[in-house]
C-alpha cells in the first residue's frame, strides 16, 4: 500500500514537471503544443547521446545541457513557427488551428531526426551516468532517482508559482494571456515574453525527459506521446495556467493510475484517464481551479 | 478587403518560396527515381524474386536484416548456378513500415513479371497485401508477421517463421530443468495480439505442463512509460522466474527495474528480446537472460544445415547471423525447394511446388532439418537463446 | 486508362481514404468546430463495416447505414461538445478519438481486439470508390457557395457576428459536426471494403496527424484542399522511399514549411499562379468563392 503511494508520488512528480510547461504555454500564448512530448524526448535523447559520446560526463552537466537544448528548441519553435504564423494569419480561429497543426509537424520532424540517432531502436543509458541505488525504509523500496525527481519537481513547482505570481515577467505573462493586444499597449513586450515562456517550457520538458530516462533506463523516439495524453487530462482537471492546481492534479492522477494498476486491472488505467477527462469536461470544463486564466 | 490587399506582396513572395521548395523536392525525387532501369529485362530462363521489407520506419531493424540476408542468399544461390539452372533476379523494395506503401509495391510486383514475393515483417502490412497476392496467384512468403489470418488468406500465402507458441514447451522445459524455477510471473502488453495470446493462453499451459505455477500476470499498454507499479506487482508473489512479452523500450525498462529492485531470478522473453532490448543494456544487467527463437547463430546446433548456414554467413559477411537473417535464407530455400519439386518457375508452379514440399516432409534449412509445415506455416520447435556479453548463444543443456 | 487504374489501384484507394478523412476535418472546421473526432468516426465506420460485410450484408446497404451511424453518433455527443470552444474542443475531441481507440482494443468481440478485423470481403468496385469521393467533393463545393457557404464562413470567423446576422450558430455547428462525422465514418467504410482489414494500427494517433496534414497541405478552407493534400500525402512517400531514412525528415520539413509559410496550402499556390496568368485579361477584379467575407 505505502509502496504504491511512493510509486504514485514519483510518477506524479514527472507528470507535474511535464504538464507545467504545457499549461503555461497554453495559458500565456494560447498554444496547444502537441510537440511538448517530443521536446521531452529530446531531453532524454540528449542524455543518452552525451553518456555514449563522453563517458564519465557529470550528471549535473548533462542535466543542464539537456535543459538548454530543449529550451532552445522551444525558443526556435516560437521564433520560426509560432511568430511567423501570428504574423501571417490575423484570424484568431485560423491562427489557433494552424499553430496546433504546426506543432504536430514540428513533432514529426523532431521524431524523424531522433530516429536517425537511435536507428529506430530503443536505447539504454550508460550505467555510469547516474548510479541508481535503492533503499528500503519500513519495507518500502525507493531509489535515489525517485527521491531526486520528487525533490526537483517540488522545488521547481514552487519557483514557477512564485515567478508567475510575484515576478514582473510572470505578471506580464498573465496580462498577455488575458488580452494580447491590450498587454502590448500597456508596455508588455509580447514577443520577448513568448520567447521566454517557450524557452522555459522546453527546458522543463527536457529536465523531465532526462529524469525519466534515468529512471526507466530507456530512450526511444516515441517516448513522449503517452505522457502528452496524461498531460491533457491533468490540464483539463486543473484548469489552464494554474500552477498549484496543475501539480495537485498531476499527483492525484498519478495516484489514481497507480492504484488502478495495482489493485484493479492494470491495463484499465488509460480508460480511467479518459473517463476522468470526459467527466470533467461535462461537469466542470474550467477545471478545479476557479482562478484559471482561461475559460472553456 | 483591406487586409487582403495589404498582405498581397508578402503572400506572393511566400508562394514563390514554397514553389521553389516544391520544385527542388521534385528535382531530388525525379533524380533519385531515374536510376533503376526497368528490372527484369533479362527475361527467359531466370526467376524473378521481389523482397518487400520494412527497411525504414518503425520496423527498420528487422527489414535491414532481411535485406542483408536476401543479398547474401541470392549471391550464394546464383554462384551455385541458380535455382534449377535459373539465375535469380533480386529486387528489394522498402515498404517504409507502412501498409499503404506495401500495398502499392505489392501491386507493382503483381503487374511486372515477379515470380515470387518475400515479405517482412509487420503483420498489419501482411494482412493488407496477402489478399492482393492471393488474388493474383503470386506466391508470398512471410518472414515474422505473427498475426492470425495471414496464411489463412489462401494457398499462395506462406510463412517461414513458426508460430511463437511452438517455442514455449522448450522454454518451459529449460526454465524448469536448468533454472530450477517452481514459480513464474508474466508481463505483457494488451495492444499487441501475439503478446496477449502467448501470455494468457500459451505460457500458462506450457509452464503448467512442466509443473511451474504462475504467480501473477501483469499487463499494460505498450506506450506506458511508468512500470514501477507493474514491477512491484510482479515481485509481490516472489516468483523464481519472470517472463516479459512486452515490446521495445518497455523490455529495457522492466528488466532494469527488476534488477534494481534486487530480483536475482531468471528473466526471459520472446524472439526479438536480444536485438530490441538486451543489446541496449550493460552486460551485468543482461547476461544470462534467456529467450526463445526459431534459430540462433551457433555452430553447436543439433542439425548440420543450421551449423553450415552460420559458418557460411559469418565467412561471407563477418557477422553472426540473426533469426531474421536465417528466416530470410529459409524463405529463399522454400522457393528453391518448390521450383525443384515442380520443375518450373511460374507463379502457379511455385505455389503448387510449395504444397508438394510441405506434403513430402519439408526441406533442410537454417531453422531446422527438416523444416516442416503445418497450415502453410513453418513448424519447427525452435531453440532457447542465452544472452552473454552482447551476443546470442545457444543456451546449454537443451 | 483501365491499365493505369489497375496499376495504381492501391495508391488511388489510399488517396481516396485520405481525401475523405481530410474532408471530414474540413467540414467541421469550416463552421468553426475545432474537431479532432474524425479518426474516432473513421474507427466506428471501419468496425461497423467489417462486421456487417462479414455478416453477408450488401455493400450499398452497409454504406448507407455507416453514414447514418456516423450522423446519429455525432448528434448524440454534440450537446457535450457545444459547451466547449477552441482548444478545449480540440482536446475533448482528441480524447474522444483516444477513447474509441482504447475501446477498440478492449471490445474484442466486435473489433477483434489488438489483432483487428481481417479477411473482410473486398467488395467496393474501384468505380464506386471514385464516385463516392467525387460526390463528397461536389457536396463540399456546393455548400461553399451561396447563402449556406457565407453562413458557415461567418461562423468560422466570428460566431457573435454570425448570430447577429441571423445564423443559428448551435444548429449550424451541430449540422457541420454531423456531416463531418458522416464523412469520417464513410472513410472507414471505404478503407475496409477495399482492403479487407481494419485494426488498431489504422486508428492510431498517427492517423490523426495524417488527416490534419492532408487538410493543411492542400488548403484548410478551400474546397479542393483535401483532395490536393491527399494526392500529395499519398504519393510523396512512394517517391521519397528512395531517400531512405531521410524521407521522413523531408516529408516533415515540406509539411512544416507549407503550414507556416503558406497557410492556404498548395491550392493557394495554384490559385496564385492562375491569378498571374489571368490578370492581363481581366477587366474587373472578381471576388473568389473561397475568399473571406467582407469584414
Amino acid at each position: 500500500m505505502l509502496q504504491y503511494l511512493v510509486n504514485g508520488l514519483s510518477l506524479g512528480a514527472i507528470y507535474a514537471l511535464f504538464s507545467l510547461g504545457l499549461s503555461i504555454s497554453w495559458a500565456g500564448l494560447n498554444i496547444l503544443n502537441l510537440a511538448h512530448g517530443t521536446v521531452f524526448m529530446v531531453g532524454a535523447l540528449t542524455a543518452w547521446l552525451l553518456s555514449e559520446q563522453l563517458p564519465g560526463v557529470p550528471f549535473l552537466l548533462v542535466l543542464v545541457i539537456a535543459m538548454v537544448i530543449c529550451g532552445l528548441i522551444g525558443l526556435a519553435m516560437e521564433l520560426v513557427v509560432f511568430r511567423q504564423i501570428r504574423r501571417r494569419t490575423s484570424d484568431g480561429n485560423q491562427q489557433t488551428l494552424t499553430t496546433v497543426i504546426a506543432t504536430v509537424a514540428t513533432s514529426s520532424l523532431l521524431i524523424a531526426i531522433a530516429e536517425q540517432f537511435t536507428g529506430g531502436q530503443p536505447q539504454g543509458l550508460s550505467q555510469d551516468l547516474f548510479v541508481v541505488s535503492g533503499y528500503t525504509v519500513f519495507g518500502i523500496r525507493i531509489t535515489n532517482i525517485q527521491i531526486a525527481i520528487i525533490v526537483i519537481a517540488a522545488v521547481l513547482s514552487f519557483a514557477v508559482a512564485w515567478f508567475i505570481k510575484r515576478g514582473r515577467q510572470g505578471q506580464a505573462l498573465r496580462a498577455l494571456s488575458v488580452d494580447r493586444d491590450m498587454a502590448k499597449l500597456v508596455g508588455v513586450s509580447a514577443d520577448r515574453l513568448s520567447a521566454l515562456t517557450m524557452f522555459g517550457a522546453g527546458a522543463m520538458a527536457g529536465l523531465a525527459g532526462v529524469l525519466l530516462a534515468v529512471q526507466i533506463n530507456a530512450v526511444e523516439a516515441h517516448m513522449g506521446e503517452a505522457l502528452l495524453f496524461k498531460a491533457f487530462a491533468i490540464i483539463i482537471i486543473a484548469g489552464v495556467g494554474s500552477i498549484g492546481a496543475t501539480v495537485a492534479a498531476a499527483v492525484a492522477l498519478a495516484l489514481v493510475e497507480t492504484f488502478v494498476a495495482a489493485y484493479w486491472v492494470s491495463d484499465l488505467r488509460d480508460v480511467v484517464v479518459f473517463a476522468l477527462i470526459i467527466l470533467f469536461l461535462l461537469v466542470r470544463p474550467q477545471g478545479i481551479s476557479s482562478k484559471g486564466w482561461q475559460r472553456a | 478587403m483591406k487586409q487582403r490587399s495589404s498582405t498581397k506582396a508578402p503572400a506572393r513572395r511566400r508562394a514563390l518560396g514554397i514553389l521553389g521548395l516544391g520544385v527542388a523536392t521534385a528535382l531530388i525525387v525525379s533524380g533519385c527515381s531515374a536510376d533503376p532501369a526497368a528490372p527484369g529485362s533479362s527475361a527467359g530462363a531466370g526467376i524473378k524474386i521481389t523482397v518487400l521489407a520494412d527497411i525504414t520506419g518503425k520496423a527498420a531493424f528487422f527489414g535491414t536484416a532481411i535485406e542483408e540476408a536476401s543479398k547474401y542468399t541470392v549471391d550464394e544461390l546464383n554462384a551455385k548456378g541458380g535455382i534449377n539452372g535459373n539465375q535469380i533476379t533480386l529486387t528489394v523494395k522498402d515498404t517504409a513500415s507502412s501498409a499503404a506503401t506495401a500495398s502499392s509495391l505489392m501491386n507493382d510486383a503483381i503487374l511486372d513479371n515477379t515470380d515470387a514475393v518475400i515479405f517482412g515483417v509487420l503483420s498489419e502490412e501482411a494482412l493488407a497485401i496477402a489478399p492482393l497476392a492471393q488474388d493474383a496467384g503470386i506466391p508470398m512468403i512471410n518472414v515474422q508477421a505473427a498475426a492470425d489470418g495471414i496464411t489463412e488468406t489462401g494457398d499462395a500465402i506462406w510463412r517461414i517463421t513458426p508460430p511463437q507458441g511452438n517455442f514455449y514447451p522448450k522454454l518451459a522445459e529449460y526454465v524448469s530443468k536448468q533454472l530450477k524455477a517452481k514459480t513464474a510471473a508474466v508481463f505483457y502488453v494488451t495492444d499487441n495480439a501475439p503478446s496477449v495470446t502467448l501470455a494468457t493462453e500459451v505460457m500458462p499451459k506450457a509452464f503448467g505442463d512442466v509443473g511451474i505455477s504462475i504467480t501473477d500476470s501483469v499487463s499494460s499498454s505498450s506506450t506506458e512509460t511508468d512500470l514501477t507499479t507493474a514491477v512491484s506487482r510482479l515481485l509481490a508473489g516472489h516468483p523464481d522466474y519472470i517472463q516479459t512479452q512486452a515490446i521495445g523500450a518497455q523490455n529495457i525498462a522492466l528488466i532494469t527495474q527488476l534488477r534494481r529492485a534486487g530480483f536475482t531470478g531468471g528473466i526471459g522473453g520472446g524472439t526479438s528480446l536480444g536485438a530490441n532490448a538486451l543489446a541496449a543494456l550493460s552486460p551485468d544487467q543482461s547476461n544470462g537472460i534467456v529467450y526463445y527463437s526459431s534459430f540462433v547463430g551457433s555452430d553447436q546446433l543439433p542439425y548440420a544445415s543450421g551449423n553450415d548456414f552460420t559458418k557460411a554467413y559469418e565467412a561471407a559477411t563477418g557477422k553472426q547471423p540473426t533469426t531474421f537473417n536465417a528466416e530470410t535464407y529459409d524463405a529463399f530455400g522454400l522457393i528453391r525447394a518448390a521450383v525443384i519439386a515442380s520443375g518450373k518457375v511460374s507463379r502457379a508452379d511455385i505455389v503448387s511446388g510449395m504444397a508438394q514440399v510441405a506434403s513430402k516432409g519439408g526441406f533442410a534449412g537454417a531453422q531446422g532439418d527438416p523444416i516442416t509445415f503445418k497450415d502453410r506455416s513453418a513448424d519447427t520447435p525452435g531453440v532457447v537463446i542465452q544472452w552473454e556479453d552482447g551476443k546470442e548463444t545457444l543456451a546449454p543443456g537443451q | 486508362m483501365i491499365d493505369w487504374l489497375a496499376a495504381n489501384a492501391p495508391l488511388l484507394r489510399n488517396i481516396s481514404v485520405l481525401a475523405l478523412l481530410g474532408y471530414s476535418v474540413q467540414l467541421a472546421l469550416r463552421a468553426g468546430v475545432f474537431s479532432f473526432a474524425t479518426v474516432g468516426f473513421y474507427a466506428i465506420g471501419g468496425y461497423v463495416t467489417a462486421n456487417l460485410l462479414k455478416a453477408g450484408w450488401n455493400w450499398v446497404a452497409v454504406m448507407a447505414l455507416v453514414i447514418v451511424v456516423g450522423f446519429v453518433f455525432a448528434l448524440v455527443i454534440s450537446p457535450v461538445l457545444n459547451r466547449l470552444r477552441h482548444l478545449f474542443l480540440a482536446m475533448a475531441t482528441l480524447a474522444f478519438t483516444l477513447f474509441i481507440q482504447s475501446l477498440a482494443l478492449s471490445w474484442a468481440t466486435f473489433t477483434g481486439g489488438a489483432q483487428g478485423m481481417f479477411g473482410v470481403r473486398r467488395v467496393l468496385p474501384q468505380g464506386a470508390m471514385i464516385a463516392i469521393v467525387v460526390v463528397v467533393v461536389l457536396i463540399v463545393w456546393l455548400t461553399q457557395r451561396g447563402v449556406l457557404g457565407r453562413a458557415t464562413s461567418a461562423l468560422r470567423h466570428d460566431e457573435l457576428l454570425a448570430a447577429s446576422l441571423g445564423v443559428n450558430v448551435s444548429r449550424q455547428q451541430t449540422m457541420a459536426f454531423a456531416a463531418s462525422s458522416g464523412v469520417g465514418a464513410l472513410a472507414g467504410f471505404v478503407q475496409v471494403s477495399t482492403t479487407g482489414v481494419f485494426g488498431p494500427d489504422d486508428i492510431s494517433f498517427s492517423t490523426v496527424v495524417t488527416s490534419l496534414t492532408v487538410l493543411v497541405v492542400g488548403g484548410a478552407i478551400i474546397w479542393a484542399g483535401p483532395l490536393v493534400g491527399a494526392i500529395l500525402v499519398g504519393t510523396l512517400p512512394l517517391y521519397l522511399v528512395k531517400a531512405g531514412n531521410l524521407s521522413l525528415i523531408i516529408q516533415a520539413v515540406v509539411v512544416l514549411a507549407i503550414v507556416v509559410y503558406q497557410p492556404e496550402g498548395l491550392v493557394g499556390i495554384v490559385k496564385y499562379l492562375f491569378s498571374i496568368i489571368r490578370k492581363p485579361f481581366r477587366k474587373k477584379p472578381r471576388e473568389t468563392t473561397a475568399g473571406a467575407p467582407a469584414s
